[in-house]
């Protein structure tokens, strides 16, 4: 395992927006890392901030913070030698290829900047994937676009995949195939794949780890099955014959837990999201009475919670 | 060999393959001395993260169900009877402990419990 | 396939192939001046194409990130250098020539190095009103004049309207910044309310969560505004088309292809030629987005609202522009062969129309887009530039035989026109008005 990206105190603004936070956070070869965060939350931005294509901020005075540092492959992002282009796949959101090219044009200019173009994978995928080779890039669908984009970063084996919501407007037979391109790379461990998504169920299926972007920063990044099993929700319903300052109490008592992170009330249900949870004797903090239910969380419910 | 898995659910996958290996191995679904199917090719089929499927042979093998022969893959171990055994009960246990619990929360009491395995166990064996 | 050989598109190549062999016909009847214009325009429209690929080539997003991409598009330019540009120099050792050739690459380098879109426009006049400043003659005023305006373009553009000039991503944000700025601007809004998928951008949350039948009434504001934008983000073309007619009429004077007699007809059809060429391009682009426009209309509730009226009016005018100079440039036209009125009358008769139409859209600009006065400045400045031409034209009508070459010359400017309109249309980031299929 080596580290392929390395991300020290980045921060994006967008005029008066403060998009990226700050952020942190180290990628190693080897893993499937699925980017979750809301709408707006800046996974794209921070993807391609990472790649270098967007400059990020400079120190300013108010926060007095050093610059940013990315590094790809031990190699700042601002520079990047041609060894370790050619290790970088990139799939961005929109089709940014030359449109007047046809898709057989497209394939054979990207094939020459890649010594290592598998040409079978090339002709394999296309197949697969009824790509009309003559058609103009211009006039292709949203989901053909974003079939040769995949085509593109894919022919090469990049060390290192950044798919920016790859699968959104994939047909379901197409989305298989590209799950299955992912599980080939991932197979390697010497490659490592990011990628930025919605549908929480592929993510499942091929992530090994996830990432939440949540308020600029990168909440929460671990391995998803201990996320599955570390984070659960507790609803505590306590009786009903407890007044309103006795339940702020014991809410009160119930935040004071160890690895609570988030905590909310309706009426008199507490609900906890607690992390580790067999590490906490919940019943020496609750009262005679209460009702404590313990919810598996997927995925979704997790992200849902952890960025409420 | 075919498995269920269902990603979105809030058991984590490699558990959800644990368990399944688990049964087919005790029934002896899975003889001894047969090979499981290789990483690759489950991760493929099943469009999961292949190391995810290799966490579950790496739990299996701390457990002793499965043995690594170099070169070819996972083999299912040749058990002591007296093992295989105990681990079913093991199994079963745990089904009966989660049984007890749901009774009780229904308010069912352990006689009544008892009654009700007994009266169900007579119907089964009557077919 | 090598990258420069893609660079070359299979229409660029048929009108140079096409001016060319104009071009020699032109030598062969003795008229060495117009193969020249001939040959010029042929390179302009070549490399004018030939830009405009390179150009998005080279805009790539994340070109950055492919290893040898940057080396191999230099080495593709390099490639056409070589194969296009110096045996023509070495053939064709004319001053006029080896100017517009240099002006030509040297905007395609100052393209891939300085990455401003709009150099090329710029470079293609700047080129033009030096040919014309050097070449001597007896409408010196107009020529200077034109050259100021050119010249002054040419400074200021860093800091006009930087539509043409920004990069996909820069032009996004550039958008969001109007966007906040101009509560009349929605866009961001039709875009958050027509998917919700790409509701990406920070600070685009903020207005979303309007009813859904307002998010209808923005989008029809987006729509205005983007049909607005199409239309006037185009004026240095608008610009640029009557520079390059001066251009050749002043050519033409100065070699006398154009001589004291009147001549009617040509007149009357350079008239038609600056009228068309000034709704050529809406009307190009209309058809383009009618389908989508009409479809998309009709289902909003925008006639429910107060701006039923600017809508309709804006609609019609929109819809009926080319249509109505056409109808005008043939009525004008049947009118002056069936009459026996003199050719100043028609010629004042044409220009007030035109002038007509100028107010209509400034009216129009100034109810639906007011923020987007500026730029009719040089719609101003246009027509301004479409009166010197008629002046000088009217003041020494041409000969029967050059009216042959300028009437190749002018069609190939639209040619170019073309090509130009294509790169425009390329450059454009929105997804909503150029449906991928």
């Amino acid at each position: 395992m080596t580290q392929v990206v390395q991300i020290k105190n980045l921060s994006k603004s967008f005029g008066s927006t403060r998009l990226l936070k700050n952020l942190d956070w180290e990628i190693q070869s080897g893993d499937v890392i699925g980017l979750l965060g809301k709408n707006g939350s800046g996974k794209s931005t921070l993807l391609s901030c990472l790649l270098g294509l967007h400059p990020t901020d400079n120190a300013t005075e108010e926060s007095s913070q050093n610059d940013s540092e990315i590094s790809l492959f031990d190699e700042p992002n601002r520079d990047l030698s041609p060894i370790v282009r050619e290790k970088l796949g990139y799939v961005p959101q929109t089709c940014s290829e030359v449109p007047w090219m046809t898709v057989r044009q497209t394939l054979d200019f990207r094939a020459q900047c890649y010594p290592t173009w598998n040409k079978e994978r090339e002709s394999k995928l296309c197949s697969h994937w009824q790509l009309n080779l003559d058609a103009r890039v211009g006039d292709l669908s949203v989901g053909q676009a974003q079939k040769l984009m995949l085509i593109l970063a894919l022919c090469y084996s990049p060390d290192l995949l950044i798919l920016d919501e790859p699968a959104a407007s994939l047909d379901p037979s197409a989305r298989r195939e590209l799950m299955t391109e992912i599980i080939e790379l991932a197979s390697d461990n010497n490659k490592a794949v990011v990628f930025s998504t919605h549908i929480t169920s592929d993510l499942e299926r091929i992530a090994n780890k996830v990432a939440i972007l949540n308020e600029g920063k990168i909440q929460c990044f671990m391995p998803l099955d201990d996320l599955k099993e570390t984070i659960t929700k507790l609803v505590v319903e306590l009786p009903c014959t407890n007044s309103e300052e006795e339940l702020v109490t014991e809410s009160k008592k119930l935040l004071n837990l160890p690895n609570c992170i988030k905590q909310y009330r309706q009426g008199n249900e507490i609900t906890c999201i607690i992390e580790k949870h067999s590490a906490i004797n919940i019943d020496a903090v609750l009262p005679e009475g209460a009702n404590v239910q313990d919810v598996a969380l997927s995925l979704e419910d997790i992200f849902v919670e952890l960025t409420r | 060999m075919n498995f269920t898995i269902s990603p979105s659910s809030g058991v984590p996958i490699y558990r959800q393959m644990y368990e399944q290996l688990e049964k087919r191995i005790l029934s002896g679904q899975l003889s001894a001395g047969e090979f499981v199917p290789s990483v690759r090719s489950i991760a493929t089929k099943l469009q999961v993260n292949p190391m995810t499927i290799s966490k579950t042979y790496s739990l299996l093998e701390e457990r002793g169900y499965l043995v690594r022969v170099r070169g070819k893959g996972m083999q299912v171990a040749v058990r002591e009877n007296h093992d295989v055994s105990n681990d079913r009960q093991k199994l079963i246990v745990a089904q009966i402990s989660s049984l007890i619990e749901e009774s009780q929360q229904l308010g069912m009491t352990i006689p009544e419990l008892k009654q009700l395995m007994l009266d169900v166990l007579a119907k089964e064996g009557a077919k | 396939m090598r990258l420069s050989e893609q660079l070359i598109s299979g229409w660029s190549l048929f009108w140079t192939i096409a001016l060319l062999f104009f071009a020699v016909l032109a030598v062969m009847g003795d008229h060495y001046d117009a193969a020249l214009i001939l040959i010029c325009i042929a390179s302009f429209s070549y490399w004018g194409s030939i830009a405009a690929r390179m150009i998005t080539v080279t805009q790539l997003p994340h070109a950055s990130l492919i290893p040898n991409y940057a080396r191999k598009t230099k080495e593709a330019v390099r490639h056409l250098l070589i194969i296009s540009v110096l045996p023509a120099l070495f053939f064709i050792p004319h001053p006029l020539y080896v100017l517009a050739c240099l002006g030509v690459i040297l905007s395609i380098m100052l393209i891939s190095f300085w990455s401003l879109k709009s150099a090329l426009i710029n470079f293609f006049g700047a080129i033009l009103l030096l040919t014309m400043v050097i070449t001597d003659n007896e409408h010196n005023w107009l020529v200077i004049y034109l050259a100021v305006i050119g010249a002054c373009l040419v400074l200021v553009s860093p800091w006009l309207p930087k539509r043409l000039s920004e990069s996909t991503a820069d032009g996004e944000k550039l958008k969001l910044l109007r966007a906040d700025k101009n509560p009349s601007v929605w866009y961001k809004d039709y875009r958050a309310a027509s998917s919700s998928e790409h509701v990406e951008k920070p600070g685009r949350e903020k207005r979303i969560n309007v009813d859904k039948d307002s998010r209808q009434t923005l989008s029809a504001h987006h729509l205005i505004d983007n049909l607005f934008t199409n239309r006037h983000a185009n004026w240095q073309l608008f610009l640029l088309y009557p520079l390059l007619l001066a251009g050749g009429t002043s050519l033409a004077i100065k070699y006398q292809w154009i001589n004291a007699e009147s001549n009617k007809f040509m007149l009357i059809f350079i008239l038609i030629l600056v009228a068309l060429g000034e709704f050529w391009l809406p009307l190009y682009r209309q058809l383009n987005q009618r389908k989508t426009l009409l479809t998309q209309l009709r289902l909003l509730p925008i006639f429910q609202q107060q701006n039923r009226l600017r809508t309709l009016i804006f609609l019609y005018i929109m819809r009926q522009q080319g249509k109505i100079t056409l109808a005008f440039a043939i009525f004008f036209f049947s009118c002056f062969l069936l009459t026996d009125w003199s050719w100043e009358t028609w010629t004042l008769l044409f220009s007030s129309f035109l002038l007509c139409s100028l107010i209509a859209q400034l009216i129009m600009l100034y109810v639906l887009h007011n923020n987007e006065f500026g730029e009719t400045g040089f719609q101003v400045l246009t027509y301004i530039g479409s009166f010197f031409i008629i002046i000088p034209v009217t003041t020494n009508a041409l000969s029967p035989n050059s009216a042959i070459i300028i009437f190749v010359s002018a069609a190939f400017l639209l040619a170019i026109m073309a090509l130009a309109s294509l790169f425009l249309k390329y450059k454009k980031t929105d997804p909503v008005w150029y449906p991928k299929h």
